[in-house]
């Protein structure tokens, strides 16, 4: 497996343009694209440093209950209703029909699971699919309204939810036009970042800036002319989120008269 | 200026080259593509494809000296093409360059990317191009 992606890049990538047109009006990309420059001016975006990790990062533990080795699927009837199974990713479907029962519906669903290394059996009540090996699979149901299911094998997949704060380096660069005042450009961004409708922007986004490193001038020649260049680098937190699968832990059920026990859930 | 076949050949010994080093090479130009608004990413537009008779031969010293100093060590032919050969352009419909395949062996494995051109109005091979492997 892999695991799914700590930081939401694209969120505050597309909260970092938006704030830069706002405050400009301006083209704003990001840096280091294999792509054209665009016409002056315009400001150009770039993760320069981090994520750099600050404090420790806390653990915690959840059940991932997508996950499951062997499971019941019970239908509620409705008629001409699409019911879809979807095991790691990949859907199966059944279409009822008018009239359509739970019996009829379980009888769609059970053959229409044609995933390679899956049993699915038709108990007329419900549909029992079982991976055939044993391991963890990745099960769906749509539409949830008339589609359910439970884990029969009475095991969980355990997680482990790893959190903490993070700092990245953001840096925006002001490439002016001929006749254009890049410092005029860049004042209006750098003024920008303690309006409260921004910082309440990048609250929304997950991102907050807690420093500047104060502008830079990086004006240089290109062929006959000077190009206005204008670099201010921020200072940003976000949030770090990784979600991991320990593992799948089964329970069983024993009775233990000696001990006036009945039904006693153990982990193993 | 010496002129060999129709082709400029200010520097050039084209005494060791004649027209059955003339190949069909194909061009890949992309059209120019746009900046999403909200993202700040590039999106590519479609590109195009077309052929053109071409000589292909490795770029010399001299011939890196027309490339910024920084791009002097990567792998670089010299094209001469009867069509026109574009290098990437910056600011309005700005695109980038165009790409070549299909050119004879050894380079037959890679594509090549416009990095220079000078054109030699009137000649058959009027365009000359430094092409530059691509993923270097």
């Amino acid at each position: 497996m892999t695991y799914a992606a700590p930081i939401a890049r694209s969120t505050i990538k597309a909260a970092m343009v938006a704030w830069c047109r706002r405050a400009t009006g301006l083209t704003t990309i990001w840096a280091k694209q294999d792509s054209p420059q665009p016409t002056t001016s315009y400001v150009s975006l770039e993760w320069i440093g981090g994520p750099k990790r600050t404090g420790r990062d806390a653990h915690e533990s959840a059940t991932d209950l997508t996950r499951a080795v062997a499971v019941a699927i019970t239908p509620v009837a409705a008629d001409t209703t699409t019911y879809t199974v979807t095991i790691n990713g990949t859907g199966y479907s059944y279409m009822s029909g008018v009239g359509a029962t739970v019996g009829s519906i379980c009888a769609g669903i059970a053959p229409a699971i044609t995933a390679t290394g899956y049993t699915a059996t038709n108990h007329t009540t419900h549909v029992d699919l079982r991976k055939n090996d044993g391991t963890v699979f990745i099960l769906t149901v749509s539409p949830t309204a008339n589609l359910t299911w439970t884990n029969t094998d009475e095991g969980h997949e355990v997680q482990t939810q790893t959190s903490g704060p993070r700092t990245l380096t953001l840096s925006i660069n002001v490439f002016a036009a001929a006749g254009t005042d890049a410092d005029a450009i860049m004042d209006l961004i750098e003024a920008s970042i303690g309006d409260p409708d921004e910082v309440e922007a990048r609250r929304v986004a997950g991102i907050g800036f807690h420093g500047t490193a104060g502008v830079n001038d990086l004006t240089f020649i290109a062929g006959p002319r000077f190009v206005g260049r204008k670099q201010l680098d921020v200072f940003c937190s976000v949030a770090f989120n990784l979600t991991t699968d320990r593992g799948y832990v089964e329970t069983i059920a024993i009775d233990s008269t000696d001990l006036g026990w009945s039904g006693e859930e153990f982990g193993v | 200026m010496t002129v060999f076949c129709g082709i400029p050949a200010p520097r050039h010994d084209w005494t060791i080259l004649g027209l059955h080093d003339m190949v069909e090479i194909t061009i890949t130009r992309r059209a120019a593509g746009s900046y999403s608004s909200t993202s700040g990413e590039y999106t590519e537009a479609a590109s195009s494809t077309s052929t053109t008779e071409a000589i292909v031969y490795p770029a010399g010293g001299e011939d890196l000296k027309r490339l910024p100093e920084a791009r002097r060590t990567e792998e670089t032919l010299v094209v001469f093409a009867a069509d026109l050969l574009r290098t990437a352009r910056a600011g309005d419909a700005g695109h980038q360059a165009d790409v070549l395949s299909g050119l004879p062996s050894p380079w037959d494995a890679n594509s090549w990317e416009i990095v220079n051109v000078r054109s030699w109005p009137g000649a058959a091979f009027g365009y000359e191009a430094l092409a530059q492997r691509m993923g270097q």
